[in-house]
């Protein structure tokens, strides 16, 4: 190995630094989105339920036609504006302020041993590790809203294939109860399987990092530790 | 500079680091011209050499030019195998979650 082979070494912390603040700044803005994807799991869960009450107590089918369009197209918008608008901008956001504190890395890297060691010199390991373990939460986190806002799209999506394009062509009429009670936890479970088993290996990837987030920071820590060594030659 | 100032000074191990390369490299140079190459005041850099001299590293000989001694040169290596043998085995995680890069 080579003083170039540690200079891509390093570039490989800062990728993984710039990722740990990314999970940070996720973990920060997890209230937020939290409170967004409740609400919209909430309306989700409403909307069938109000669409029964009104079915129940003003039936009319051209109303309730009109009503079921009505109340689909509001939670498509609202689902739109926040996943989109809100839970992604969001996340977008988070990732966007880091880069900019590693930009001194690239000159630093190219003047070499001197660079690298100025770089090592210059990290706060006590608080990178706090950082990393908050990080962990931060990466939990983003799996979990990944998964989430996957399974949603690919929920929806599904929902508009089969209940609105294939059944239709194939079952007409379609039983109502099949399409008022079971269409939303059908699609949403159709949807989970898919993006599972589209981003299997992306969320395994995530799981490992996470475990090698741990032998990480006892790396740096012997780093730290012998990086003090270093002062006595 | 009295003895007493060196040895309370707390050097940064950039700029040694970067005085011990540069010598290694370019071979023995004036003071002048190494703290132009080390970008730091002539005063900061005489500063610097008289604590490395303290200690081995560096010899000066009568015309000011500054050359690395034996202790210095392992110095650099032992700098070298460090960078090597500690930031070389570490393995990093290579994208997030968001990342989309290598699909």
């Amino acid at each position: 190995m080579s003083i170039e082979d540690v200079k891509a070494r390093i570039i490989e912390f800062r990728d993984f630094l710039i990722n740990i603040d990314r999970a940070n700044a996720i973990a920060d803005a997890l209230p937020d989105i939290a409170i967004n994807l409740l609400t919209y799991i909430v309306l989700l869960l409403a909307v069938p339920i109000i669409y029964e009450v009104i079915f129940v107590t003003y039936y009319d089918t051209f109303t309730m036609t009109i009503i079921g369009v009505a109340l689909s197209v509001l939670t498509t918008a609202y689902f739109i504006y926040v996943i989109v608008a809100k839970i992604l901008r969001k996340i977008q956001r988070a990732g966007q302020d880091v880069t900019g504190r590693y930009a001194h890395w690239d000159r630093l890297l190219n003047e070499g041993l001197p660079g690298i060691i100025a770089i090592l010199e210059s990290i706060n390991y006590d608080e990178l590790i706090i950082k990393i373990h908050r990080g962990k939460l931060g990466y939990v986190v983003a799996v979990i809203v990944y998964i989430i806002i996957s399974t949603l799209i690919a929920g929806f999506a599904l929902f508009g294939l089969i209940f609105l394009v294939i059944l239709p062509i194939f079952v007409f009429p379609i039983p109502t109860q099949l399409l008022t009670q079971y269409s939303i936890p059908i699609s949403l479970t159709l949807g989970f399987a898919l993006t599972m088993k589209l981003a299997w290996n992306r969320i395994s990837e995530s799981i490992r990092t996470l475990w090698m987030i741990d032998s990480i920071t006892w790396e740096l820590r012997w780093i730290e530790h012998d990086l003090k060594r270093l002062y006595r030659i | 500079m009295t003895l007493k100032d060196s040895t309370e000074f707390k050097p940064d191990l950039y700029v040694i680091a970067r005085i011990i390369t540069i010598l290694h490299e370019q071979g023995p140079m004036n003071r002048t011209n190494l703290s132009t190459a080390i970008g730091l005041s002539y005063d900061r850099t005489v500063v610097y050499l008289t604590w490395m001299s303290d200690r081995g590293l560096i010899s000066i000989d009568s015309d000011g030019y500054v050359k690395l001694t034996r202790k210095g040169e392992e110095t650099y290596l032992t700098l070298v195998q460090w960078i090597i043998n500690y930031v070389g085995k570490l393995k990093f995680p290579r994208r997030s979650i968001g990342d989309r890069s290598k699909d």
